[in-house]
């Protein structure tokens, strides 16, 4: 039981682990984004 | 604003929201055929009959190992194709189907590889062994690694392209090699699909629901390879477009 329990959680961890580095990504690239629409629309009232 | 623009903006406004209730619809049947993976992996499938204690309650891994690596083949065969494409039309979304596939890929073809670790220790009594099959399986990995390393080692973003995408296609060399291996060595890794090893320790016969299960591992594990890859291209594209954007500003 123990390798079988072993195994499952191992796998969910990983899976895990990549779909919140994906929603850390996410955060971070729309954060980027937002910063950039702002420095643009600055530039334009200029 | 001008009509056209509006109705441009419009348009890619609607798109755009079609796409994410599209992802979400297509999330929540995966997160349905993972949980039904799990539920017919530990209760529904019959035991092997030719085993018993440990090794038997551990051949349940089996179904998650087998649906990881039908997944990690898929992102790689699609990895593959993405290349080709990019090689031919010079479209950069295809360059960024060849990455999140690798990058998925590695994700499940490392899952194929602990499940199959864990599983060995009750039926080989060891959780490595340098068999042709597990060999050839860290090679792949390590390869497509080596190809998200290569990657980031170019800054202009056609050349990174042009290059990681010749890369890939040789890359995907090692994928029939890690099939066929334990048919043309002598390894100790059962052959599951199309023919059997004499020599393969652990084997056993697949019935009925044993059967049933595995259709629905291949389908859950195709379905979160979707989920993932989609979310991933998508996200290359948004980096893409701040990089242009900050280029822009400069």
């Amino acid at each position: 039981m123990t390798f079988l329990a072993a195994a499952f959680i191992g796998l969910w961890l990983l899976v895990m682990a990549y779909v919140i580095y994906l929603g850390q990504r996410q955060g971070q690239l729309e954060q980027e984004l937002h910063s950039l629409e702002e420095a643009m629309t600055d530039r334009g009232r200029q | 604003m001008s009509t056209s623009t509006l109705t441009a903006t419009t348009t890619s406004a609607t798109r755009q929201r079609s796409n994410h209730i599209g992802w979400l619809i297509l999330s929540t049947l995966t997160m349905l055929a993972m949980g039904a993976l799990m539920g017919a992996a530990l209760l529904y499938a019959k035991p092997a009959t030719n085993l018993a204690g440990t090794e038997q309650i551990a051949q349940r891994i089996f179904y998650l190992h087998i649906g990881s690596v039908v997944g990690a083949f898929i992102a790689f065969l699609l990895s593959l194709i993405g290349s080709i494409v990019y090689l031919i039309k010079r479209d950069l979304d295809w360059d960024r189907v060849t990455q999140a596939s690798v990058e998925v890929g590695i994700i499940l073809g490392a899952s194929t590889t602990l499940a199959g670790a864990i599983w060995s220790k009750p039926t080989w009594n060891t959780y490595w062994t340098w068999d042709p099959r597990i060999t050839t399986t860290t090679i792949t990995l390590l390869l497509y690694i080596a190809y998200l390393l290569f990657r980031n080692g170019i800054d202009n973003r056609q050349t990174r392209a042009r290059f990681s995408s010749i890369y890939a296609l040789f890359a995907f060399l090692s994928v029939p090699l890690t099939y066929y291996s334990a048919r043309w060595f002598r390894s100790i890794h059962p052959i599951v699909f199309n023919g059997a090893n004499p020599d393969a320790q652990g084997s056993f016969n697949i019935g009925a629901t044993m059967l049933q299960t595995l259709w629905v591992a291949t389908l859950a594990y195709c379905l979160l390879f979707s989920t993932l890859l989609i979310f991933r291209w998508r996200q290359l594209r948004l980096q893409d477009r701040i990089e242009a954007l900050r280029e822009e500003l400069e």
